[in-house]
């Protein structure tokens, strides 16, 4: 199987790009969760946020990959948006009902379509395939040779609500993009000190460990890895819809709540994915060998965390009762200065409830006796007493060289 | 009935949250778990409560 795809970049602090676009993993759990807290209240209108989000990561990277294509055809263009999709785990999309006014074009394998319900175990009330409908309409414009933003997508069919496969009309608009391109210059000019040294894990051998895996899209255009389905998302995507969550909230003088969710979001996602990686064959190939303390599943999990896109992690101190860890670049930091400029309060909501996840699979979970990650057992290492929570002690966004968090009990 | 009838412990209190901005309702989150809920929101409540958890 060989795709047409943009080159992808490895950058210095952690950072990945596929056509210039940040890239991040993250599981079908943090995209479920993320997903139903933007559409929590229909009044904000984030549905159109989503799919505007979608579809301008999308235009950006295609456009940047433009100059990859060994010739410009409509047909080669169609193939670089097809395979790019396919590629970061979306699944798989056909773009053959396009016409120049539009059409309707489907998706027969999606990752929002599908594997949102299977986080959740039952169908919709609506249709979840948001972003292949954004995706779909920026490549639409892409394929045809229209500006960004000349199509609109809406979702026509669903798997996450019923029987059939996505399709999506997408519409002729003169509207043109929502929020306008992203430059991604935020970069924190501090040189990282070198990983925590008083632990038996070897970062530099697990970040060469995880490069030897192949986290590129299956045949369906998946990702499944660790027990859950990963997708190589645009950062942009997620920061874009989070903070325009936390903004129409401020406006309700409802920041506080906005912020409570999405830490919430982080924490789910770190209870899926980081406990997935921990009681993964991998993981016990690698890294568990080299686990000698509690401690060390601690430096071996935020070595993990290097590997996802999410910048910089390095542990500074840290005991039973707390963790404290410093980012350089944390992607919703450098997203906020590159969408909105300096921020007046920390952002980095992914960063601090994933902190305070690790603390508690690692002391409150007892990960290490590979426990069923369900929701049953979820509530119980969630009310469980002692606990951690998450402060973000300093912001990257805010100004600082990097982003601090601590988790306490 | 109390706040944390409803909306007992920790995942209470993000389901409380939850509700609340669907709902539109700062009060509610800033509720405390003791507060007694007025009788007539209470339907509202349970109705949005039952939507949060679904899919």
């Amino acid at each position: 199987m060989t795709r047409s795809l943009p080159p992808f970049e490895a950058r210095d602090h952690g950072r990945a790009l596929v056509g210039g676009e940040p890239l991040v993993f993250h599981c079908n759990f943090y995209n479920y969760w993320l997903q139903k807290t933007m559409l929590l209240d229909p009044g904000l209108e984030m549905e159109a946020v989503v799919m505007a989000a979608a579809a301008e990561s999308a235009a950006q990277m295609l456009t940047a990959a433009l100059p990859s294509l060994d010739a410009d055809t409509p047909e080669a263009r169609e193939r670089l948006a097809c395979d790019t999709f396919a590629e970061l785990g979306f699944g798989t999309l056909d773009l053959t009902g396009l016409t120049p006014d539009g059409g309707v074009v489907s998706a027969p394998v999606s990752h929002y379509g599908s594997c949102l319900r299977q986080a959740v175990g039952e169908p919709f009330a609506t249709p979840q395939s948001l972003f292949d409908a954004g995706y779909a309409a920026a490549a639409a414009a892409f394929v045809l040779g229209l500006p960004a933003g000349s199509f609109t997508g809406e979702v026509l069919t669903c798997p996450s609500t019923g029987p059939d496969p996505v399709t999506v009309r997408l519409t002729r608009s003169d509207a043109g993009p929502r929020f306008g391109p992203v430059v991604h210059r935020a970069h924190s000019a501090e040189a990282p000190p070198p990983p925590f040294a008083d632990t038996h894990v070897d970062e530099s051998a697990i970040l060469a460990a995880l490069g030897t895996l192949d986290f590129s899209g299956n045949e369906e255009g998946l990702i499944p890895r660790f027990g859950v389905m990963l997708t190589r998302h645009f950062a942009s995507f997620y920061n874009r819809q989070s903070f325009e969550f936390v903004r129409a909230m401020d406006a309700f003088e409802m920041r506080d709540a906005a912020e409570m969710l999405l830490m919430d979001t982080a924490y789910r996602c770190a209870f899926h994915t980081f406990g997935g990686i921990m009681t993964s064959a991998e993981w016990d190939a690698v890294i568990k060998p080299q686990c000698k303390t509690q401690e060390d599943w601690i430096h071996g999990m935020v070595a993990c965390v290097n590997a996802l896109g999410w910048g910089v992690w390095r542990v500074v101190d840290h005991s039973e009762n707390h963790l404290r860890i410093r980012i350089w670049d944390d992607y919703e930091s450098t997203g906020w200065l590159d969408m909105y400029g300096e921020a007046k309060h920390p952002v980095s909501y992914l960063a601090a409830g994933a902190v305070s996840g690790i603390m508690n699979l690692i002391y409150n979970a007892d990960i290490a006796s590979k426990p069923t990650l369900d929701l049953d057992f979820y509530a119980e290492a969630f009310e469980a007493d002692g606990a951690f929570e998450p402060e973000q002690v300093t912001s990257m966004a805010m100004g600082a060289p990097y982003t601090e968090i601590v988790a306490r009990r | 009935m109390k706040i944390e009838d409803l909306f007992p412990g920790k995942m209470g209190r993000v389901e409380l949250t939850r509700v609340a901005i669907s709902l539109r309702m700062p009060a509610l989150m800033r509720s405390k778990p003791t507060d007694t809920i007025d009788p007539a929101l209470v339907p509202r409540i349970e109705d949005a409560l039952k939507t949060v958890r679904k899919g």
